[in-house]
């Protein structure tokens, strides 16, 4: 005898759409903005939402469902960038940080096409911090599953290290201050 | 604190990844130095103004086109998925049913309910977001509310002070907790010791109901799942589940839940 389970599988797929679904556009603009490519975005979030779907069993009510998303996003960029090209680790970037130009005090009054220029011109991976931390308001141990990084890594160790470790807007007030100098 | 130090730390600050007690310290030291104030007042703007042009570009926008593709395509994956569910013969049907018990039983051995206890966490936390809209904004609760005094003389005497304790709460950054009210409520048959606070100008809900078993072990505030386009932030205190409902951002929520849960859990632990 068939067993239906159409009412399940519709009620997982309300589910999904309201927990889940709901963050396309976010997913989609960090997607674009971190390949730069609009067709490429749209393949890597394609991919990401179809391999969510069929993970949802394994999303844990209560949790973040945008820093879940986030972190199968990354898994499916670095899986189509291992073919020709990887993103350096951040480890690599780490004493990048201190290169950076910063301002004695935060710049007021900048634009917001000077802070996304300014976004532009930091490495890739601080890039995503920032906006892991900045736009998407996940906490450090978030980014840290996110990005795959122990927590106590210096980018994400707010509470052992704080004044080095602020993932956030440090490194962009370093290049917001670089640009309005 | 000196300046140097604050502003070392004004990114984990804003975050709201420091511990109670420092940033206790940061917001003392901010009272008194106007310098820090303007920098640290400089710094949200900067974030205010770079999640605004993210979240608002057009350039990054997905198309319309590109968004009703992703649904349709889920669509399919979903039906297809359907199809083969909904004709499973008889034998994988009976293995289904075998697989299942043995994973219960294998669980209720194991005797650690992760899901289920997060499922129970959402499922209180839409109840908080449902009490919060039905009981705070919009006074439509079948029941009306009685005092605390009246639920600490029928349920639990530490009850009667609560809206005292919650005024004892350290301060929190970006504005005050003005208290509006304070009772106990029922909302869809679940009971909550309910105090109703303005912050950041919205009214805000800390709900604490009465629960046997803890459904997570949550010692400090977390963020829950959004219910009734509400934010929600969880938390534990010895027999209760705390809730903080409110408009305000995920963060300034889980802010205000991180200020008010220390000193609730100190309370009951007490008691």
């Amino acid at each position: 005898m068939p067993v239906d389970t159409r009412a399940d599988s519709e009620t997982v797929r309300a589910r999904f759409d309201a927990t889940v679904l709901v963050h396309l556009d976010g997913v989609f603009r960090l997607a674009l903005w971190l390949t730069g490519n609009r067709a490429e975005a749209e393949d890597v979030v394609q991919e990401t939402f179809s391999q969510a779907l069929q993970s949802f069993h394994r999303f844990e009510p209560g949790t973040n469902a945008r820093a879940w998303l986030f972190a199968i996003m990354r898994n499916v960029r670095s899986n189509r960038q291992r073919a020709f090209r990887r993103a350096p680790p951040l480890s690599d970037l780490s004493e990048q940080l201190d290169r950076i130009p910063a301002a004695e005090q935060t710049p007021q009054n900048v634009t917001e096409p000077e802070l996304l220029d300014a976004l532009g011109e930091l490495p890739t991976g601080f890039q995503e911090v920032v906006l892991l931390c900045d736009v998407e308001e996940l906490s450090y141990k978030e980014i840290a599953r996110v990005l795959d990084i122990p927590m106590g890594y210096r980018h994400v160790a707010a509470a052992s290290r704080p004044p080095a470790a602020a993932p956030g807007a440090r490194p962009i007030r370093r290049a917001a201050g670089h640009r309005a100098a | 604190m000196k300046c140097a130090e604050l502003r070392a730390m004004a990114e984990s600050y804003l975050a709201g990844e420091l511990p109670v007690d420092t940033s206790h310290e940061i917001i003392t030291h901010l009272d008194r130095c106007e310098e820090c104030r303007t920098e640290l007042d400089a710094r949200i703007a900067l974030r205010q103004t770079l999640r605004r042009a993210f979240l608002s570009s057009e350039t990054l926008a997905p198309t319309g086109e590109f968004t009703e593709r992703v649904r349709a395509s889920l669509g399919t994956e979903a039906a297809a998925g359907r199809r083969w569910f909904g004709h499973v013969t008889p034998w994988i049907a009976i293995a289904a049913s075998v697989a299942f018990v043995l994973t219960v039983s294998w669980q209720v051995l194991r005797s650690t309910h992760q899901p289920e206890a997060s499922s129970a966490l959402a499922a209180l936390a839409a109840h908080a977001a449902g009490d919060h809209r039905h009981c705070a904004l919009d006074h439509s609760l079948e029941e009306l509310p009685i005092s605390l005094d009246e639920a600490a003389r029928r349920y639990n005497p530490a009850y009667a002070t609560l809206r005292e304790v919650v005024s004892q709460s350290g301060p929190v950054r970006g504005g005050t907790i003005e208290i509006l009210g304070a009772h106990w409520c029922v909302f869809d048959g679940r009971s909550f010791a309910h105090v109703v606070v303005r912050h950041r100008g919205r009214v805000a809900s800390i709900l604490l109901t009465p629960i046997g078993q803890t459904p997570a072990a949550l010692t400090s505030a977390a963020q829950c799942p959004s219910s009734e386009g509400f934010r929600v932030a969880c938390f534990d205190a010895r027999g209760h589940a705390g809730f903080v409902v409110s408009d305000l951002t995920d963060s300034e929520n889980l802010d205000l839940a991180r200020v008010v849960a220390p000193v609730l859990q100190s309370y009951f632990a007490r008691g």
